[in-house]
């Protein structure tokens, strides 16, 4: 796995960000901030029951973040509400036990580029804001 | 290999530059530096910390650690002495009138907090309190707070589009029914300084005292209490090449007359309650002390205590003649090399100034530091808990140079050519 912060996956993602200023008429919005370098994202959720039929996000943000949400955009499309919650619990669950010995947590090969985060705990709220802003869209829908 | 400038300095006196045995020998007084290939450029932060604290630290837990004023044996003795020594140390540091002037926090957040939870009981709706919206997170949400649980108003005093204060309001907030001014010395963002004393006596014609935060003077310039006479003062140890967790409270001397709508010591209302603060204890009530003690409940941090003795010590040791003068060579000379990089956009600042923000037009404040920190370059990125201020100035957020006396012209050669490997990373 590679460790580099910046690797190019992470570059490309930042350079062209998948989703990014995407214009569609969504059905969910939710705004995420990180009060620890005020990166701004809002992202936007068109759902079908509880299907995402399509994504998108608007930011001011990091290339880190930048790239998260990129990849965020890529792998949830398509995707339902239970397999997007899977995926933001399995990112933050391998961030909280990756300096554990009984690292258990596995990701989807996909955020693998997001991994090399972990050696840089002040980028780790920046590569996790755009899946916990996802978690609070997605407690907004499903508690309507 | 320097960069090639022509630094234009505006010394006063004229000096002749320092010369590199001297830098050299004020650099070797850190060894964490000649310990590390790091290129430490966030001094605002936090200070590294000289042999002369590290030693004295050492030995003193070395050569028998007590409880100050709880024992009569020799440790006891020993670190009430110290800790005594401390106050009058500092009262003459920053040329207060008395020793009994000076309480001991554990940091400039806790002074301002202090003295805020002081003024709630005796604050109402009739009151006010005036801040500015150029500071620190510290000194301004505690007011927040204050005002939020006394209905007292919160004004603020803007600023221009230059970062700084615009004044031309000031005298109506005083006229508020104002309780309290509080006002930062020197900004932790742009480094534009005050005129505190001017404030203080506008204040003071309005009968208001006033509050100043000198975390980003005290380790940079000559802090004349009874010059500025200010009604409080505060910092902290770590900013001025002290060890963390011990800070200062200046309040001026109940002898002085005291201001109205509220008056400056003998109210004040101790933070923490414990051991060390009472001259009677009952099941149902205490009796506070009547002088600074009274705020230092609990056993007193020692090791803050020595590493302040010896951080006044290591400044009072090479003097603020030279201290400013290298801080305002290397400063001329990060100016320098920063308008000369077309990708970035430098905030407002003044010459000579130790601390010095950026904004990089392509590349995020984050990414910029974190690609520094992979080359060892230590600098500060983000809101530097001011987003009022930035926001005030048209940014969320930037990067921030700041300069300690063992900062040299090499530190700012390896951060330029880091800045070019951000350009690099990032051309597309």
């Amino acid at each position: 796995m590679a460790q580099q912060l910046y690797q190019q996956l992470i570059i490309d993602h930042n350079r062209a960000p998948i989703g990014k200023d995407k214009a569609f008429s969504f059905s969910h919005a939710m705004e995420g901030e990180n009060p620890s370098c005020g990166d701004e994202l809002n992202l936007y959720l068109k759902l079908n029951q509880q299907q995402i039929e399509n994504i998108g996000f608007n930011s001011d943000a990091c290339a880190i973040c930048t790239a998260s949400a990129s990849l965020l955009c890529e792998q949830l499309n398509g995707k339902n509400l239970e397999q997007a919650s899977a995926m933001a619990d399995s990112l933050r669950m391998y961030f909280l036990q990756v300096n554990s010995q009984q690292k258990t947590a596995e990701i989807n090969n996909a955020l693998a580029p997001l991994t090399a985060v972990s050696k840089y705990p002040s980028r780790v709220n920046c590569a996790l804001l755009p899946w916990s802003t996802l978690d609070q869209l997605i407690k907004g829908a499903t508690a309507r | 290999m320097l960069l090639s400038c022509d630094l234009k300095l505006s010394i006063s006196g004229g000096c002749a530059t320092l010369n590199n045995s001297l830098k050299h020998s004020l650099r070797e007084n850190f060894p964490a530096l000649h310990n590390s290939a790091t290129a430490y450029l966030d001094s605002a932060s936090t200070c590294q910390v000289p042999s002369i604290v590290i030693n004295a630290i050492s030995t003193y837990l070395a050569t028998g650690h007590g409880n100050a004023q709880r024992g009569m044996y020799q440790f006891s003795e020993n670190a009430s002495n110290l800790h005594q020594q401390c106050r009058n140390k500092v009262a003459e540091f920053i040329n207060a009138p008395l020793s009994s002037d000076i309480i001991f926090t554990k940091s400039t957040t806790e002074s301002i907090n202090l003295i805020a939870h002081s003024l709630r009981q005796r604050l109402t709706q009739a009151h006010s309190i005036l801040v500015t919206a150029m500071e620190h997170h510290a000194n301004l949400l505690p007011w927040q707070r204050l005002c939020q649980q006394t209905g007292a108003r919160l004004n603020v005093l803007p600023v221009d589009d230059s970062g700084e204060l615009d004044t031309s309001n000031l005298t109506t907030y005083l006229n508020d029914n104002c309780a309290l001014f509080a006002v930062t010395h020197i900004s932790n963002v742009t480094g534009l300084v005050n005129d505190i004393h001017q404030l203080c006596k506008t204040g003071h014609q309005y009968n208001v005292p006033v509050l100043v935060d000198g975390a980003q003077a005290i380790g940079h310039r000559q802090v004349d209490i009874s010059q500025i006479d200010c009604d409080y003062y505060v910092f902290s140890g770590h900013k001025m090449y002290g060890p963390t967790g011990i800070g200062v409270l200046y309040c001026k001397s109940l002898e002085n007359e005291p201001l109205e709508p509220l008056e400056p010591l003998e109210p004040l209302e101790p933070l923490l309650l414990g051991g060390g603060i009472v001259n009677k204890v009952t099941l149902d009530n205490y009796q506070l002390k009547t002088d600074v003690e009274k705020f230092e409940a609990g056993s007193a941090n020692m090791l803050g205590i020595v590493g302040l003795i010896a951080a006044i010590e290591f400044i009072d040791s090479i003097g603020w003649p030279v201290l400013k003068q290298h801080e305002q060579e290397v400063s001329g000379y990060l100016l320098c090399a920063l308008s000369s990089i077309d990708d970035i956009t430098i905030l407002p600042t003044e010459e000579g100034s130790p601390v010095l923000s950026f904004v990089h037009k392509q590349v995020h404040s984050h990414d910029v530091a974190s690609i520094l920190a992979l080359k060892n370059i230590a600098v500060r990125a983000g809101h530097h808990c001011a987003q009022p201020y930035l926001k005030a100035m048209g940014f969320k957020h930037s990067l921030r140079v700041s300069l300690g006396c063992y900062s040299s012209f090499e530190d700012i050669d390896s951060f330029v050519a880091g800045l070019n490997k951000v350009s690099r990373t990032f051309t597309y």
